[in-house]
């Protein structure tokens, strides 16, 4: 039995409906608890103070705002109370409007409005809406929350969503690779062709053809793994591999890395900004260096060819068989 | 669906994966970071090899939260060696080797960026083969800082007829090698020696070190971690790639570089690109670390 997550009355004008609301959605991304390899046991958080690493307790955790790096502002909860929405249990439908006016992008979460106790005026409601094809527009309340929320009839049935508030709809000029869009310049016939691409390609929206195929996959080796089967590799392949030379293998991606940076606008910004800063050090380094290095030559030769000696002396007396690490040796001969 | 892809390296057969998946917030790819491990391996394997190394892996990019890997990962290829290294209270934990450009790739696909590795080889786990002093630049400090302490650490050591090498951390830090390589060396020696050159800095450069790990005591100094000496410590490796906005690497530098950078003249940063051009020039400028013998001062008495 599905179980409401509010319920509560829509309101408009003089007329009350009780309803309840019901997820529409149920998320199902897997989730993995962290355990303690050695037995299993579930792995717990503790909250401890960032400076000393000592563990606190819930008498002592406050709420702070970051005003700027580093710097808070305490709040106390009884300081933010007289700013909480009453929880008054109605959804206040305020006005109808054309369900294509709203941009899906202000469509959050969605809820089945069911009736609570009599149905009747939610039938009638709900069939109203559908004649007219308006969306009901109203507020209210979940968990100390204010939300605004568009609601349709479709087969004799509400649905709710919840929507996003104007101000955090992103502005797509805000984003410098869509703002850039603005300069890009198609002719006609490309625009037909791709026209055309998109007509061979429509169909009509199936969402059942989509599947979270890594949550499948997910499931099965979990499954499998509970029924006791040992599996070794997770990995499904789907084409044969073939075996190649590596440098062969990554030259292509790497090529394509590079230049996609240099294409990319933002990329490029920020190479730009990057390069006075990295290519000045490189010249100051050997600027500095030659000039330091004659400067100190004299010292350092003498110093260093008197070490030399003394390290020649010290490895000549210590001369025995590294019977350690055949590792080592290995890589020393490698490396030689 | 990802496209796989098999190589063959030195006889093996290596999977990669994703290889146009951008790892970097700077637009580095993962055939980047392959390409990058594949060619730098003859050099970075010498100073991986016979240890247990501790992988840090991110597979959702370095911008993403990454993890440790010490296990050595359970769906490795049967050629990856693996050896026993310190673990918990149960026993040892056997870790990956990385000994060839084959293991070199394979981690790579793997996304670990990052290749830590400990002091001591794996078969004598007791006997650190360095020493290591990192330098860690608290707030309002920065690589400058750590090269002057580095050049101060030279100094002291100097009386005592030590060698050191310094390479970058990769990150913000700086790293030096004191070599030991001589039988009797021990963790908590080394520990110690690092812990008392540490203090000795402290007192020369009144108000600019500190040994004292509490992130108070940070700003404005540079924490000597001598704790890095510890048996279960690890140390990004030398040539390793860093999980940073860049790709960066810990890159072995001269004593010249890094009197370069105490001056200001200099900033030691290395992408990829710039330490494969710098071994081409260069060579292997850790390679010291692997062979010179030194053995530390024992207190009179």
């Amino acid at each position: 039995m599905a179980r409401p997550v509010w319920s509560g009355t829509i309101s408009f004008g003089l007329v009350a409906i009780p309803v309840k609301l019901f997820h529409a959605v149920r998320k199902k991304s897997v989730s993995f608890n962290q355990l303690d390899e050695r037995n299993l046991a579930r792995i717990r958080y503790r909250k401890v103070n960032a400076e000393t690493g000592e563990e606190v307790t819930e008498e002592h955790i406050v709420k702070g705002y970051e005003v700027s790096k580093g710097r808070y502002v305490v709040v106390d909860p009884d300081e933010l109370e007289p700013f909480m929405p009453a929880a008054t249990k109605t959804i206040e439908l305020e006005e109808f409007v054309d369900l294509d006016q709203i941009d899906p992008v202000y469509f959050d979460t969605a809820y089945y409005v069911a009736p609570d106790a009599n149905a009747k005026p939610y039938a009638l409601l709900a069939q109203a809406m559908e004649a007219s094809g308006k969306v009901g527009i109203g507020r209210y309340v979940m968990r100390n929350k204010q939300y605004t929320a568009a609601i349709r009839a479709e087969a004799g049935r509400m649905v709710m969503s919840s929507l996003a508030y104007a101000d955090e709809v992103v502005d797509p000029l805000e984003i410098e690779e869509l703002a850039a869009l603005d300069e890009v310049e198609v002719s006609d016939k490309e625009v037909l062709m791709a026209e055309s691409l998109v007509a061979s390609l429509s169909a009509d929206f199936e969402p059942e053809k989509y599947h979270d195929e890594y949550r499948e996959q997910v499931m099965t080796l979990i499954d499998m793994k509970a029924d006791g089967e040992e599996i070794t590799t997770p990995m499904v392949e789907t084409e044969a591999p073939k075996v190649i030379d590596i440098m062969a293998a990554l030259e292509a991606s790497v090529a394509a890395a590079k230049a996609s940076r240099d294409h990319h606008p933002a990329a490029k910004a920020a190479a730009k900004r990057a390069a006075p800063r990295q290519a000045a050090p490189t010249k100051a380094t050997k600027k500095a260096a030659t000039k330091k290095s004659a400067a100190r030559k004299k010292q350092a030769t003498k110093k260093s060819a008197a070490k030399k000696k003394q390290a020649a002396k010290k490895t000549t007396a210590r001369k025995r068989a590294p019977k350690k690490s055949t590792a080592t040796k290995s890589a020393v001969k490698k490396s030689a | 669906v990802s496209a796989t892809t098999i190589v063959e390296i030195d006889g093996h057969d290596v999977k990669l994966t994703n290889l146009d998946k951008v790892l970097y917030p700077s637009g580095f790819s993962k055939a980047e970071v392959i390409d990058y491990f594949v060619r730098v391996a003859p050099t970075a394997t010498a100073h991986l090899a016979g240890r247990c190394i501790t992988f840090r892996r991110f597979p959702d990019g370095a911008d993403a939260d990454g993890f440790f890997e010490k296990r050595c990962n359970r769906y490795r290829p049967d050629w990856v060696p693996v050896s026993l290294g310190p673990g918990d209270r149960r026993g040892g934990i056997e870790y990956c080797r990385v000994e060839d450009t084959a293991t070199m790739a394979w981690a790579a696909n793997l996304a670990a960026l990052e290749l830590h590795a400990p002091m001591a080889l794996a078969d004598d786990l007791e006997t650190p083969r360095a020493i290591v002093f990192d330098y860690d630049p608290g707030p309002d400090t920065s690589v400058v800082e750590c090269c002057q302490v580095a050049l101060a650490t030279r100094s002291v050591l100097d009386a005592v007829g030590l060698a050191g090498w310094c390479k970058t951390s990769g990150s913000k830090g700086l790293q030096m090698y004191v070599p030991l390589n001589t039988p009797g060396a021990t963790h908590q020696g080394a520990a110690d020696f690092a812990l008392a050159v540490g203090q000795v800095l402290e007192r020369q450069l009144d108000g600019r070190v500190t040994t004292v790990m509490a992130k108070v005591e940070r700003p404005g100094k540079i924490f000597v971690d001598w704790s890095q000496n510890a048996l279960h410590k690890t140390t990004i490796a030398p040539y390793s790639l860093r999980a940073r906005s860049r790709p960066t690497a810990s890159t072995p530098v001269t004593w010249d570089e890094v009197q370069a950078c105490a001056d200001g003249d200099a900033v030691l940063v290395f992408e990829a690109p710039d330490v494969l051009d710098r071994i081409e020039r260069l060579g292997d400028l850790f390679a010291p670390v692997l062979t010179v013998e030194q053995e530390l001062p024992t207190p009179a008495g």
